[in-house]
């Protein structure tokens, strides 16, 4: 009975009530989601459940992973903030602003839906502004995960002259991004740091390589898979002959 | 024995008492936004053969529906049933139906019937949609579908009591995690003299028969330890458990554990469990361990002596696309009374290919080559949802 007593008064005693809740905190939710979910088995779909069945289901994950309050209550973050529905048109995803934004577009009208941290907002937009030069290439890199856990940007390496664009896009249905973890000292990438969410198949992030960026490696992850190998690179290079892209597939825009 | 159970129902009060309390002013929760109900859980089909002469092949299969019930963000709660048919055999189980308490931050609290943490298998990996294999490891015996196979150290432990959890989160992604529990326990079964029962047959001195969630049965001589709530608690002593770990993000886990119980009428014999468990992950490489000794007194030519059990199993995979490999090695080693060999000890290499349909479901084949005895095939299609 004494060895029950103490376990109890024990791990009692060491149980701090608290309800932080840092909501804004997806990035995080995101890692927490990768480390924490694929312990034991693949990664689902955002998109297969509700808002409203995925904190039941991370409460109830809570309890067999071993995870706590604040670590569930931001991987439900995560999980909602990139829990749009799959688009309904053809569709071009353009990086208005940064942070945990996803939207669809079609290429002359936007037509679709932005999270943000107050709720999903429907927008319509008359005319999309090309976000890439004109005169540059378009390199596109793919997203992809094939709903088998293999995570990976395909090519996982390219280099780019000033004035290229990466145009990232999503192959699957689990929502990803780019998140820049290296760059030049000398790179000011501002709000581009942490790309919005590709949510549905066949959406796309552009980033164009304007003054932000100076020559040299950039390495980048996506941020819920980045723990699952989803890392890749690449190289800005102003002396690159022939607009160079030597991996990736150019793309006439 | 009275009183020792008046002292096991306060401390299910006090506990309940101290989470309740911990918690104020949650009641504005109760029915709130984040309520919901899910219905989830998994279901397979197998197909099994064997070189066996007794056994040509046959099909099996299972489903294992899930509930959850989230009311407010402070309690949940979650039941899976089993329901699995082989044969002229259709069995149905409670898998588990607890309540948890999520109020605290570094700790969970759960009530009810709930899957021991003892172990890495029996609480994560055995769904089927998510073991990489058709069958449970050997030390676990082949539990699939709901039932278990003879030749187990121990089967996957469900039991009715009070469970915590608490975990700390350290620097670097690293964690620590800690689970402890007080279970009804196992008890003695009465051994029924010639009228054993067909598993009991099989597994015949210190083999172990049970339904994989439920109850275990040392057969024949040796005095049968059942656990779970399928026996009613002979005695007033409780299963205390507990399991430390040391986790970092997706790549590696290690944990250590044990339980101690009394399972006799008389509170006189002892049972200890103990294992190690430990995953190791890359991008694509997946290895995994889990070792479990295991001590019963037993009274044995008026003495009571030690039976011991013991058995761990080695496992890797990697994926490649869509395509997963599995080889896994088991080993249940001889077991002794005294110095004297209770059963045999069992060697199996399994070799698997999983193809993964969807990210929950897999398409599974896998040989299993017995170097002791019988070789086997499976072919296993689960669905998780």
């Amino acid at each position: 009975m004494k060895r029950i007593l103490f376990l109890a008064v024990l791990l009692t005693g060491i149980a701090a009530p608290t309800r932080a809740q840092d909501q804004s905190a997806v990035a995080e939710g995101a890692r927490l989601w990768a480390a924490n979910c694929t312990r034991c088995h693949n990664a689902r779909s955002p998109a297969e459940r509700t808002d409203r069945q995925w904190t039941t289901i991370a409460n109830h994950m809570r309890a067999r992973a071993n995870m706590t309050r604040t670590e569930t209550e931001r991987i439900i973050a995560y999980l909602q903030a990139i829990n749009l529905p799959p688009a309904t048109v053809s569709s071009v995803a353009v990086p208005i602003r940064a942070g945990f934004t996803a939207q669809t577009a079609t290429a002359g009208n936007i037509t679709g839906s932005v999270r943000t941290d107050s709720g999903v907002e429907s927008i319509s937009v008359s005319e999309v502004t090309p976000s890439a030069a004109t005169t540059g290439r378009v390199v596109v890199v793919k997203m992809v995960d094939k709903s088998t856990a293999q995570w990976r940007f395909e090519p996982a390496t390219v280099t780019v002259r000033p004035g290229d664009t990466i145009r990232w896009i999503q192959e699957d249905i689990v929502p990803h991004n780019v998140e820049f973890r290296d760059v030049p000292e000398s790179a000011s990438l501002g709000d581009a740091t942490m790309g919005p969410y590709v949510i549905a198949k066949g959406d796309v992030y552009e980033l164009e390589i304007d003054q932000r960026f100076v020559d040299g490696l950039y390495n980048y992850v996506c941020t819920p898979h980045e723990p699952l190998g989803m890392r890749a690179s690449f190289t800005v290079d102003a002396s690159a002959e022939n607009a160079d892209v030597r991996q990736g597939v150019p793309s006439n825009r | 024995m009275k009183h020792r159970a008046k002292h096991s129902a306060l401390l299910l009060v006090v506990l309940t008492a101290a989470a309740m309390l911990a918690a104020p002013a949650r009641a504005q929760n109760l029915g709130g936004p984040l309520s919901d109900v899910v219905i989830s859980g998994y279901g397979n089909v197998t197909w099994q053969a064997a070189d066996d002469a007794d056994f040509t092949n046959d099909f099996t299969a299972g489903f294992s529906p899930v509930l959850l019930y989230s009311l407010g963000s402070d309690f949940m709660f979650e039941s899976e049933l089993e329901f699995g048919v082989s044969g002229e055999v259709t069995t149905t189980s409670l898998e588990y139906a607890q309540i948890d308490y999520l109020g605290f931050n570094n700790v969970v609290v759960t009530a009810g019937k709930f899957l021991v943490p003892f172990g890495l298998f029996g609480e994560r990996y055995h769904p089927t949609w998510i073991n990489k294999l058709p069958t449970a490891p050997g030390l676990y015996g082949h539990a699939h579908g709901g039932v278990a196979e003879g030749g187990a150290v121990l089967p996957v432990l469900s039991d009715v009591g009070l469970m915590v959890k608490y975990r700390k989160p350290l620097d670097s992604g690293w964690g620590v995690n800690l689970a402890a529990w007080a279970t009804q326990g196992p008890r003695a079964v009465a051994a029924e003299g010639d009228d054993h029962t067909e598993e009991e047959e099989a597994h015949k001195l210190g083999g172990i028969a049970g339904d994989g969630h439920g109850e275990s049965v040392l057969a024949t001589e040796i005095p049968a330890v059942g656990f779970g709530v399928s026996f009613p608690d002979n005695n007033s002593n409780k299963m205390l458990g507990a399991r430390l770990g040391l986790v970092k993000g997706p790549k590696f886990e290690i944990y250590a554990g044990g339980f101690h119980a009394r399972y006799d009428d008389n509170e006189d014999l002892d049972v200890l469990g103990s294992h190690l468990s430990m995953d190791f992950r890359s991008n694509d490489y997946e290895l995994r361990f889990e070792g479990v000794m295991l001590w019963q007194d037993v009274e044995h030519e008026a003495a009571i002596e030690v039976l011991r059990r013991k058995g761990y199993y080695a496992q890797a995979s990697r994926r490649i696309r869509a395509w997963e490999p599995v080889l896994q090695w088991s080993h249940v080693l001889e077991s002794d009374i005294d110095g004297s060999v209770a059963s045999e000890e069992q060697r199996e290499i399994s070799v698997g290919l999983t193809y993964w349909l969807e990210a929950s479901i897999p398409l599974k084949l896998s040989y299993h080559a017995d170097l002791e005895g019988d070789n086997h095939v499976f072919v296993q299609w689960a669905y998780g949802f």
